[in-house]
């Protein structure tokens, strides 16, 4: 056999070629129509992509804002009742839950720019002290890519907060995070055959809801929920010991940012936490990140609440989450600290 | 594997291409570890010099002290490396139950070369087979290293047969297009395999099997259904894509799966899986121990101490040990009543009667049952788990609230649903005796149009994360 005949054999191959073109054509297509024009995802996703829509659209609106933005992890979403709050603010003034699930002072970062160009009165940054900071989830990271959450000069300024890991998920060029939008019709299809599956959950209008987004109907078994604070207490035992330092330092650079790109008043509120797994930490090192949160605090001149202990244990769901009845004593606790702050702003903005 | 064709292409002479073959293999192993490379040359050279010290020997005597020499440095390579940290650890264990204290042996911890256990086996089969007067001696350095470390199959099998494989190194390797699309198809067969199937089941066995103890009896059987499918996916398309690899080279590899799951007993089931570690044991190991020669009772403990073995190969693991002893029972049992003996492809000429089918699946699932219960003891890494996790799957509680089996994360309604297509496609598969015959007949438009939703597939389901091939581990 020469050479020119061993080369022949691969033109049998020019099918396999044009099948891979084919192929990825149509994998793009799909994946721009289905998830970045759709907005077919896992819905803790898209309620971002929503969140950056709302942000985007009062950007755009004129006049003076009064408006009021919480932002947190799902401790947020299903214990912050907007309802509750609004009617203890003043005339004009209006809260919007805007947690997602499993955001922490990391995924903030996020959407900063969009939340500065909205331009609130009001931004309560609610944190879990015993809760580090979590690596940005890769679908996340395509998401913010594609939908040019974060600019390539703000991603610059912010590569030390993120961290190389993290910077390097949100580096690429955008065609590819559309295409690590891969798996996201899939996962999209299973999160919501999980959350119709499960008994507990209330599912309606999460990605679009920014008063009230999620709520429980029942408690998660004891025995379960005992597992679970074990598991959150051993977590929370080596963020607490190791990593005291990683969520301060972007929370305090979220902060700097809000006051001096939008005039806004900042709360720093530390969500309240299940008395049984306050019971399995060191009440030391819980003091001890409290009170870093709170030098945080008077260090930038902004408004500092504890929320950490005003919780039964009855009145959360599950390890972490509030219950309605905590909802409702939570968010009124809230509506209380946000009324003072709402009076003093309006005080000196006449 | 592009880049090897093209140069195969361009290298007509046969030598150069033997060269050409062994650089690609070790630069391959290489590229994981370097240093290993050493172990595969010591392991070559040293089976080298033993074959032609068996073919050159007069005596008897002198043979055996060859093949003594070729049998015990593998088999030191892999007590060394894959067995030693084991023992230590073992004997530590037992020394601080019984006698307190502190560890009496200071800890082993090595790094176990990659494809160890399949390269080690396929060197000491050559010599055996030549002390046993099966084939001729190779002279050719080059070529018999090759046999040793031909990169297709080298991490993960299938485990070569001298007799086999050395005779197609004889020959020029030529390209021709019909290996090229039929080794592309059986490729890509196995990079679904991995990919879609094992891939994508992998986070849902890793949570179940992560803390077990707790969970349901739905969510072990679950898990146990699971892992059974995906180290068949895992390992069966390492197979195809080493065997389809080798295809486009011209090479053939003879298949190391056929339809385990289709088992009617648990000696069809060995015959199916992993056939050649199977057929490796039964003529190294099963028939050298006596297999059914000597009398009842010494198949039943040749049979167990195989599969023990058989076990312990998989890795250093109790649980691995175990299983092989799990198996051998089972073989045992059914070699005691009779069971299992039929000789594959015969069948009736007059259609099976209602009820000689419901007995036929009856006989299936009681299998199947078995096997996978196998599953759940060859995944659980612990002696508690591995308690809790048997008497779960043998014992059902019919808890099927899904909140209990802890399965948020892991898409578990997606990796139900590849699970079912899996079923599906290996039933159909099952039926038309192999998709892959049917691939390999399409042409042009037709073969593209597969390709293409194959491809498409492909991408859409490539997980984000990377899932090392379960059997690198063994």
């Amino acid at each position: 056999m020469t050479v020119w005949e061993n080369l022949r054999a691969f033109k049998s191959l020019w099918v396999l070629a044009l099948a891979f073109l084919g192929a990825c054509g149509l994998y793009l297509l799909t994946l721009w129509g289905i998830v970045a024009r759709e907005c077919i995802m896992p819905v803790a996703r898209e309620r971002t992509v929503r969140i950056h829509e709302f942000l985007q659209a009062k950007a755009a609106e004129q006049g003076e804002a009064r408006d009021i933005y919480v932002l947190g992890s799902s401790v947020v979403v299903e214990g912050v009742d907007c309802h509750v709050i609004d009617p203890l603010l003043k005339d004009g003034w209006e809260s919007y839950n805007l947690a997602w699930t499993a955001a922490g002072p990391k995924q903030w970062l996020l959407i900063l720019p969009a939340l500065e160009r909205a331009r609130p009165s009001i931004v309560v940054l609610c944190i879990v002290a015993t809760v580090g900071t979590s690596p940005l989830a890769a679908d996340l990271a395509a998401i913010a890519g594609w939908e040019g959450l974060v600019s390539r000069r703000y991603l610059a300024t912010m590569r030390p907060y993120f961290g190389e890991e993290d910077y390097a998920k949100l580096a690429p060029c955008r065609i590819w995070h559309l295409m690590t939008y891969r798996s996201f019709p899939f996962e999209a299809l299973d999160a919501y055959m999980w959350e119709s599956s499960r008994p507990d959950l209330r599912y309606e209008g999460y990605a679009t809801n920014f008063k009230a987004p999620w709520v429980r109907r029942n408690i998660a078994p004891a025995k379960k929920v005992a597992q679970e604070i074990e598991d959150i207490a051993q977590r929370a035992a080596i963020h607490l010991v190791e990593h005291p330092q990683d969520a301060l330092v972007i929370v305090e650079e979220v902060v700097r940012h809000l006051r001096s790109n939008c005039d806004c008043q900042v709360l720093l509120v530390l969500a309240p936490v299940n008395p049984k797994l306050r019971g399995l930490l060191s009440p030391e090192q819980v003091e001890s990140a409290k009170q870093a949160y709170r030098s945080l605090a008077q260090q930038q001149g902004i408004c500092f609440v504890d929320h950490t202990d005003i919780l039964q244990a009855t009145d959360f769901s599950d390890a972490v989450h509030p219950f309605s009845s905590g909802r409702a004593i939570w968010s009124r606790a809230l509506g209380k600290a946000l009324s003072d702050c709402t009076m003093a702003r309006s005080l000196r903005k006449p | 594997m592009v880049a090897v064709l093209l140069c195969m292409a361009f290298v007509r002479t046969h030598m150069l291409q033997i060269v050409l073959l062994l650089a690609a293999s070790y630069i391959f192993y290489m590229s994981w570890n370097p240093t290993f490379i050493l172990l595969i040359l010591f392991s070559t050279v040293n089976d080298y010099v033993a074959g032609l010290g068996i073919a050159g020997s007069k005596t008897r005597r002198a043979r055996v002290c060859w093949l003594l020499m070729s049998c015990f440095t593998n088999l030191g390579l892999l007590a060394v490396f894959k067995y030693l940290g084991f023992f230590v650890a073992s004997v530590n264990q037992v020394w601080l139950a019984w006698y307190g204290g502190s560890a009496v042996l200071p800890a082993v911890a090595l790094t176990l070369p990659v494809g160890i256990s399949f390269f080690t086996f396929q060197s000491m089969s050559y010599t055996i087979d030549l002390f046993r007067g099966e084939i001729k001696p190779e002279r050719s350095f080059m070529r018999f290293a090759l046999y040793v470390a031909f990169f297709p199959q080298l991490v993960a099998g299938p485990i070569l047969r001298s007799k086999e494989f050395i005779p197609q190194l004889r020959s020029v390797v030529e390209l021709r297009a019909e290996n090229l699309l039929q080794g592309c198809n059986q490729f890509l067969v196995g990079l679904v395999k991995k990919v879609i199937i094992a891939d994508n089941i992998a986070p849902l066995v890793n949570q179940i099997f992560a803390a077990p103890q707790g969970s349901p009896s739905a969510a072990i059987w679950l898990g146990a259904l699971a892992f059974g499918i995906q180290i068949y996916g895992d390992f069966s398309g390492y197979s195809d894509m080493a065997i389809g690899s080798a295809r486009m080279l011209g090479f053939h590899i003879p298949r190391n799966f056929n339809f385990p799951y289709a088992a009617r007993s648990i000696t069809d089931f060995w015959r199916r899986w992993h056939i050649s570690l199977s057929t490796w044991l039964r003529d190294y190991l099963y028939i050298p121990l006596g297999g059914n020669r000597k009398g009842r009772t010494a198949t039943y403990r040749n049979l167990f101490v195989t599969m023990a073995l058989g076990g312990l190969w998989h890795g250093a693991g109790l649980n691995f040990i175990v299983w092989g002893m799990y198996h051998g029972a089972l073989l045992a049992v059914e070699r005691s009543v009779g069971f299992g003996r039929q000789k594959e492809g015969v069948r009736s000429a007059r259609p099976a009667s209602f009820w000689a089918r419901g007995k036929t699946l009856v006989v299936w699932l009681l299998i199947q049952y078995l096997v996978f219960l196998g599953w759940v003891i060859f995944r659980v890494h612990n002696w508690s788990d591995l308690t809790y996790c048997v008497r779960k799957y043998v014992f059902f509680d019919f808890n099927f609230d899904p909140g209990a089996m802890g399965l948020s994360g892991t898409n578990p309604f997606v990796t139900v649903g590849i699970i079912l297509v899996f079923v599906l496609l290996h039933a159909i598969s099952y039926r038309s005796n192999g998709l892959i015959h049917h691939l390999n007949r399409l042409r042009g438009f037709q073969l593209g149009l597969v390709w293409m939703v194959v491809l498409l597939c492909l991408m859409f389901l490539w997980p984000t994360g990377r899932t090392a091939f379960i059997y690198f581990q063994f």
